[in-house]
Formats: C-alpha cells, structure tokens, sequence
C-alpha cells in the first residue's frame, strides 16, 4: 500500500510534504483530512518555513511511545532559543499538536521563571504601553501581591 | 540554570534578530502567552500582569491556579497571622479576577488551620464551579495548635474531579465515603494527616478510583477495601489492622512503620487472600517484634518486586528479609534501602544471621546506602550466592547529595572501596554497578561469555575483553595465557615501581646528605635485581 503524502504550505510560499499517517498528529490536519481528504495544498499563514521544517522534524520522529516525554523535551532543549520556541508554539497552537505547544511553552517558563518585571521586560521584549497615571493605579492595584 | 545566564541566553537570542521579528511577542496569539503563564509559578505569572495593557488580564485566562507558599512564611508562627491574611487575599483577588470558565488545577497550600475555614469553603466552591480537574489543599504545619481545616465534602456531584490531594485536612470516614460517591471520576485521593479518619471501609465496585494513599492519618485504627478497582494503595503510618478482599487489580502496596512480626504476618496474609495480582510491595522492616522460630510466611506468588527499609545495623530484620523472599517464589527484583537515622532498639541482642535459601528468579538486587562494612559485604555476598538467576547487582554507596567538603572524599572512598570489595564475589555472568545518589551510572562490571562464530580471526581482544571464534579447550588456554600473561605483567609493573621508588629515595639522600649510607650487600642485591 503507498502511503498517501500531503502538501503543507509555510508563510513564504515554500511547501513540504509529509506522510498523511504522521500528519494527522495535528489535529487541524486530521480534521481537514476527514472533512474532504484534503488533497489540495494545506497553507499555514502564520507559520514559517524555519519553524515548519522544526515541524515536520517533530512529526517525523520515530519514538517508542514510553519514550516519546523524554523526545519532545530533548526537542525543544536543544531549540533553547526563546524567538524559535515561541515560533514554534504559534505553530503548535495552529496545527493543534498539544503536546508540542505545552513543551515549548514550558520550556519558556523554564526560561523566564524568577525574572523581575524588567528582565521579563528585557527577555521577551515587550513595551510599556502605560501612562503615568495608568502606572500608578497598577502599582496601587497590586499592594496585596503576596 | 541560573537566573543571570538564562537572562543572558533570551537576549542573545533576541539579538540577532531583524528588527521586524524583535517584537514577535507582541504579535503572538494569546493562547501562547497564557499556556506560558500557566506553567508558571503563580508569583511570576503575577509579575506579568504589570508589563503592559495586553499582559494586564492575561492572567485571568490561565487554566492552572497553584498558590505557593514558596517561601514557606507559613513556618514563621509570629507572623503567621499577618501573612495568612495577605495570603488569603492574594488568593480571593486572584479568583475574583478569572475568567476562564474552565481551570484544570486549583492548588492552596498554606498552613491554615480550621480558623480559615470560611474562606477555605468558598476557595473550593470555586474550583468546583470551575470544572477543576486536580484539587490539592496543602495545609502542612508545624505547630498542631489549632486544629486542622474539616473538608466538608460538597452535597452536589463533582463532576470532572481527577485528582484530589487533602494534606492536614481532616477528613472522617463518612466523609471518604462521601467524596467517593460525588466524584464519578476520582482516580487519585491522598489524604494525608487526617485525624478524623478511623475505620474507613470502601466497599462499592464502579468508583474510578485507582491510586489512594492514606498517609500519616494517626488515629487510623483499620483499613478495609473489598471489591474495588484500585490499582495502588499506600498507608504510611502506625500499625493498623487491615482487610483486604477481592481487590483483582490492585498491584502495588505500600506500607510501613512499625509493624510487628504478627502484624506483618497478618498483612501477607490479607494480600494472599485479597489481592490475587500483587506485583510490587513496600514494607518496612523495623522494629520487628516477635516470637523467633520458623516464619510461615503465606506465599505471594505473583509478586514480582520487593521494596524494603531496614536500619543499618539491624540484622535481625535482614534475617527475616531471608524468610520474606523465600515466600516469593517469582520474585525479579528486590531492593534494600537502608536507613541511618535511629538505632534498632534490640541492637544488643545476638543477631541471627541469614539462613541460606535459594532463590530461583530474583534477577536484581539492589542495596541502597551501601557501606563497606563486613555486615553490608555478607549481605551482598548473601545474594550473590542464594540467587541462581541472578543478573544485576546495583550498589548505591552511602552519601546523601548535601554532604559536607571533608565527607565527599569519604563519598568518593566509600565508592571505590565499595567496588574493590564487590569485584572479586561478583561471578560470571552478573553485572555490578555502581550508581550514585543522583542515578548516575559510575561503575559497571560485566563479564560475559561469548561465541562469536562470526569473528574473522580465531580470536580479538580489546581493553576489557577478549573474544573468540569457539569457546573450546584451545580458546580457554589462548584466554587463559593472555590472562597469565596481563596479571605477570602487573607484577613486573610492581617491582619495577618498587625499584624506581627505592632508587629515588637513595639518590635523594645522596643528594641532601652527601653520603652514601646503604649497606654493600643491600647494594649489590638490588642491583643485581634491576639487571
């Protein structure tokens, strides 16, 4: 029996395939698979060609399932860089591989835990947008913090 | 990782970014960011909340709530007041404001004594208005003044409960049953330090129940679990009576403290009755009290794997340990943990030495807090000897990982000294490791026989082993002169160094002293041995 093999389609047009069994890890996929077998291009707008092939990579693998915990996390591990993780859970999210995007995600906590607000700030790069006047009713609001 | 370094490695990873990617945050879909915070300890994810209008009520989102204590102000009992109030409305401020109709976990640990109780109610209708999923309170406190939180076990159906962990909450026996028949889909429940629970029976098939753990629960008087499905089951804590009946799926035991002979004698035999399918169970071995003489252990046929504590230097109970693997017939590992921390109160009574009996399938042994002692080397030895099957022996040395600076050379000692003393009783065919408290492999012997008919050249040898074509007569002498020749390498190896180091020393004197003050005869056998 050949095995039938799907088209995915990254942000910047590149495509790659992938055998349909392994696909269908992403639930997306396997919906869209049943919905109408899904023979044409499945495009992913907000996905990558960087983070898709990471992807693809991640669907390929050949686990034991006693081993496959240990997997996702070496996965991500040797992927320790936040941008690329954070791509990746994006990725995760819109593909619907669950165990992917709590690894990714995990592994940004991991990152990122015991940070002050500025190192946060200075981590994941994020603006304050607040005015004075909106600064100090935060700070008012949070006094019971614990 | 440490704090400075993580905080190095996100910027160098935002650095060489182009510009329009830095701001990637920003353009991420919320569910990204709350997954992120829900792995969060809560403390951090609240720091979130200041970062910007976006990360203000990101929070409200999250599907876990776990309110640490992870500073453990609860222990300071001056100030345990003012902070139990901080405590109490960090966690009400924190409900008020979610938002997402469904949590998965709600977790408050704080050591609140039943003094809380009206908010601790209204904590938990929460959750369960949430459809949580894992529900722990952890009330653990050091001083007992006050009297433990009573869970008073909701009148309405808990439907999508999982998960149900009660540490210093009292629970009663009706109030076990309770829980039970209102959670259809309660799997684990824990409850530790209960003082109410006395005699709790669980009598019904059709609960979910697989996991349960009662431990510490001192006013425990029996345990009786008949006809249910649980497949683990714990109870740490003084000698209770137990009943045990029709259990066909539970497969691991865990007990302890303090059980006498009789008491132990007693559980064996509710397990040989009650639990048909037993594979793993955990017993302490201490204290031991009883009539000496033959121990009719009833015999578990299918447990596979043996878990006990003794105290170091307790040879009684590793007397009794001969009797209880002798009821094992098919048990494959054993494992030996031994404890320091308390003298066995018979210590001064002649100790009974292990009887030898053979053991047809034990394959692993493994003895934890090894000390080269002579008592530690017998029993080692004892396996070694009683078990035909045997394929591994594991050796955890003794040195817990928070050992002082003097006490890592005596680690390191304690290692090497263990194996030199194992290597020569460990036979053909077993495999000696060496692990240390972290799991980490430092040792394995392994000798091994094998054909290989395969190999090009009658025989290949290597740094540790040789290979050969056909184990015949041929092969044994080839195996035989190559290891005649390495050990009368090793002894020309020594005598050499002898010398050299004899010499050294001479020439060292001469050096300070001038003189020459060794006796001639010496003189000329030494030479004559270095030629």
């Amino acid at each position: 029996m050949s095995k039938k093999t799907l088209t995915l389609m990254s942000k910047d047009k590149q495509l790659f395939n992938i055998e349909e069994h392994l696909a269908v890890q992403s639930v997306t996929i396997r919906n869209m698979v049943k919905e109408d077998g899904a023979s044409s291009v499945i495009p992913l707008p907000r996905v990558d060609s960087e983070t898709l092939a990471l992807v693809i990579e991640y669907l390929n693998r050949q686990q034991a399932p006693e081993e496959d915990e240990d997997y996702v996390k070496k996965f991500v591990d040797e992927r320790g860089e936040i941008p690329t993780l954070l791509e990746l859970a994006q990725a995760a999210l819109d593909l619907d591989i669950k165990k992917l995007m709590d690894a990714a995600c995990m592994k940004v906590a991991d990152l990122i835990k015991d940070f002050t607000l500025e190192e946060v700030r200075e981590a994941l790069r994020i603006e304050n947008d607040r005015t004075p006047e909106e600064e100090k009713a935060i700070r008012d609001e949070f006094q019971w913090a614990f | 990782m440490w704090k400075r370094k993580r905080l190095e490695q996100c910027k160098d990873g935002l650095r060489n970014l182009d510009e329009d990617l830095v701001w990637l945050v920003s353009r991420l879909p919320d569910e990204v960011l709350v997954s992120i915070l829900s792995k969060l300890h809560l403390k951090d994810a609240v720091v979130t909340s200041k970062l910007s209008r976006r990360w203000r009520y990101l929070l409200c989102q999250t599907d876990r709530l776990v309110f640490e204590d992870r500073e453990k102000r609860c222990v300071i009992r001056s100030e345990q007041d003012s902070n139990a109030n901080k405590y109490m409305s960090w966690v009400n401020h924190i409900i008020h404001q979610h938002k997402r109709p469904k949590i998965d976990e709600f977790n408050v640990s704080f050591g609140f004594d039943k003094s809380a109780t009206d908010a601790i109610n209204k904590w938990i209708e929460f959750a369960i208005s949430k459809d949580v999923r894992t529900l722990e309170l952890n009330f653990k406190r050091f001083s007992q003044t006050g009297g433990n939180y009573y869970f008073n076990v909701p009148v309405m159906e808990i439907k999508f409960l999982k998960s149900l962990i009660l540490n210093h909450v009292d629970v009663d026996d009706e109030g076990l049953k309770k829980i039970l028949r209102n959670c259809p889909i309660l799997e684990d429940l824990s409850i530790v330090c209960s003082r109410k629970l006395v005699k709790p029976e669980i009598h019904e098939k059709g609960f979910a129940l697989k996991n349960l753990d009662m431990t510490s629960c001192n006013g425990l008087k029996s345990i009786e679990i008949c006809d249910s499905n649980i497949v683990s089951f714990s109870s740490r804590g003084y000698p209770i009576a137990l009943k045990f009946d029709n259990l066909q799926k539970l497969q691991k035991i865990c007990m302890s403290k303090g059980y006498s002979l009789k008491t132990m004698n007693d559980i064996l035999c509710q397990i040989c009755c009650g639990v048909p399918y037993l594979q793993v169970l955990e017993l302490d071995l201490y204290f031991l009290e009883g009539s000496i003489g033959p121990y009719p252990f009833p015999k578990l046929q299918q447990l596979e794997e043996l878990i006990v504590n003794v105290f170091d230097r307790d040879d009684d109970a590793l007397f009794v340990l001969s009797f209880l693997v002798e009821a094992c017939p098919n048990l494959r590992r054993l494992t030996i943990m031994k404890t320091m921390w308390s003298r066995p109160r018979h210590m001064n009574r002649e100790a009974r030495r292990m009887a030898d009996k053979p053991h047809q399938c034990l394959e692993v042994v493994e003895i934890v807090e090894y000390r080269d002692s002579a008592r530690d080397l017998e029993l080692a030895m004892y396996f070694v000897q009683n078990c035909v099957a045997l394929k591994k022996l594991v050796i955890k040395p003794f040195g817990g990982p928070g050992l002082a600076k003097d006490k890592i050379m005596e680690k390191s000692v304690a290692k090497n000294r263990a194996r030199q003393q194992l290597e020569p009783i460990t036979p053909v065919g077993v495999e000696l490791i060496g692990i240390s408290q972290d799991m980490e492999v430092f040792w394995i012997l392994e000798y091994e026989v094998k054909e290989k008919p395969m190999l090009n050249s009658l025989m290949q040898g290597g740094l540790d082993y040789i290979m050969l074509q056909y184990l015949n007569i041929d092969g044994i002498r080839t195996i035989g002169s190559v290891l005649g020749q390495s050990i009368a390498l090793d002894y020309y190896v020594r005598q050499v160094d002898g010398m050299v180091g004899e010499f050294t020393d001479i020439n060292r004197s001469m050096e300070k002293t001038g003189t020459f003050t060794m006796k001639r005869k010496k003189l000329f056998q030494l030479v004559g041995k270095a030629n």
